[in-house]
């Protein structure tokens, strides 16, 4: 079961914050001293203080999950692959803002990640804006990429992410056992998380998960 | 009144003189939150002067936007925002233009306080070593939420992304942490833990690697 390293918390914690210099605090004082401000008469305050989080709906893509018939490997099996117009459309049903053309293009994207990942190469995220997608590539080797580069994710993962899980990509079986495929979004990348669908919020794993203090 | 109550009290008020006309007023709260904001922006940066610049354009926008402050968020909140993000911007335009600094000094000679909870000064330069190693995005969850003891929702208005993103980072930056400190697990003894084999696989799924 992966775990929350506290001891790494702990070191953290104790970190001792390296005082600002004095020679920084003296040009910060007379920047600040030395600044024109406007001022604005008659004016209604704007609104500085950024508007909330979008919500994330979380779409289900299931395609008769567990039929056998549709396995396709020994370790990894993935029912019923989502093309990427499905998951375009299914964007489109939900509140997001994110656009049918932005979640393809993203999601092409994230297939090509996986491929310079299964490489063992390292590629910044900024250059993914910039970086020529390769051909999609199938869900199947896309999910396939992320268990066995990293292991199969443990429920300890996903699960307290559900505020902004956007995608259950599919269903389907890893090293013998049933998985959930999820994809999420940080930033301009996307995750593919294989998840064993056997966690739950009775899970102690969930339970230390969650306890991270809000 | 708790601490952080009552300095959010201050720090309304002197926002409130200075919008009123005190000039001063921008000046003394800023003062204030010098260290905190130093103390993030040279970690998220990882450069004296980087951290510098982006310190200074966060006040000074701040500043000239002072009348825009709504109030819903505390003061600190709102600077810390800015400043953050403005480190930010600055870390990703300069990762554009290759131009990455690696500079070590962190002011650490100035950091003989005895008080200091993390008496070891070595472990400290350790595990700040550590901490630039992480990607960007993980490196300014860990710094906002484990170094500097903002909430997970704190964190995400500061950074301006789902909470669940930033716990996302931080569960993703303190695996890295882990493996990469795993021989200081036990360097407290007062904290000593067992070993086990589960940290060694902390691994983040699908991770990229490198800063971001």
């Amino acid at each position: 079961m992966t775990d929350e390293p506290d001891w790494v918390t702990d070191l953290l914690r104790d970190l001792p914050d390296p005082p600002m210099p004095a020679d920084v605090r003296t040009r910060l004082d007379a920047a600040l001293v030395q600044t024109e401000v406007p001022r604005r008469k008659n004016r209604r305050p704007m609104i500085l203080v950024g508007a909330a989080a979008a919500a994330l709906v979380a779409v289900v893509l299931v395609v008769d999950p567990f039929a056998p018939a549709t396995r396709t490997g020994p370790d990894l099996s993935v029912a019923g692959e989502p093309t990427l117009a499905q998951i375009s459309q299914a964007s489109l049903s939900t509140d997001t803002d994110y656009r049918a053309h932005d979640m393809g293009q993203q999601l092409k994207e994230i297939v090509g990640l996986r491929t310079v990942h299964q490489k063992g190469q390292r590629q910044a995220e900024s250059d993914v804006a910039t970086a020529v997608p390769p051909p999609p590539r199938s869900w199947a080797q896309v999910t396939e990429a992320a268990a066995t580069s990293t292991g199969l994710a443990e429920c300890v993962w996903s699960v307290p992410w559900d505020d902004e899980v956007l995608l259950i990509v599919d269903r389907g079986s890893y090293q013998g056992e049933p998985a959930i495929i999820w994809a999420r979004q940080d930033g301009p990348v996307w995750e593919v998380v294989v998840q064993r669908p056997s966690c739950d919020a009775e899970d102690p794993a969930i339970a230390h998960q969650e306890s991270v203090p809000d | 009144m708790p601490a952080n109550e009552f300095a959010d009290k201050r720090d309304r008020r002197l926002l409130q003189q200075f919008v009123a006309g005190d000039r001063e007023a921008f000046g003394e709260l800023a003062a204030a939150h010098y260290d905190r904001l130093w103390a993030v922006a040279i970690r998220i940066t990882k450069d004296p002067e980087e951290a510098a610049d982006a310190v200074q354009d966060g006040l000074i926008s701040a500043m000239r936007n002072a009348e825009g402050f709504r109030g819903d968020a505390k003061v600190t909140t709102w600077l810390h925002r800015i400043v953050v993000n403005a480190c930010l911007d600055r870390y990703r335009k300069r990762q554009r233009t290759g131009e990455v600094a690696t500079p070590d000094d962190l002011g650490w000679e100035a950091m003989a306080d005895p008080t200091d909870r993390l008496s070891n000064r070595e472990v400290a330069i350790e595990v700040e070593a550590a901490l630039r190693k992480l990607p960007l995005d993980q490196r300014a969850a860990v710094v906002l939420v484990d170094v500097q003891g903002w909430s997970i929702v704190e964190a995400a208005d500061i950074l301006g992304i789902p909470p669940g993103t930033v716990k996302s980072r931080c569960f993703r930056g303190r695996a890295k942490l882990a493996s990469e400190l795993g021989h200081l697990r036990n360097h407290n003894p007062a904290r000593r833990v067992e070993p086990d084999a589960a940290t060694a696989d902390t691994v983040a799924p699908t991770e990229q690697g490198g800063d971001q």
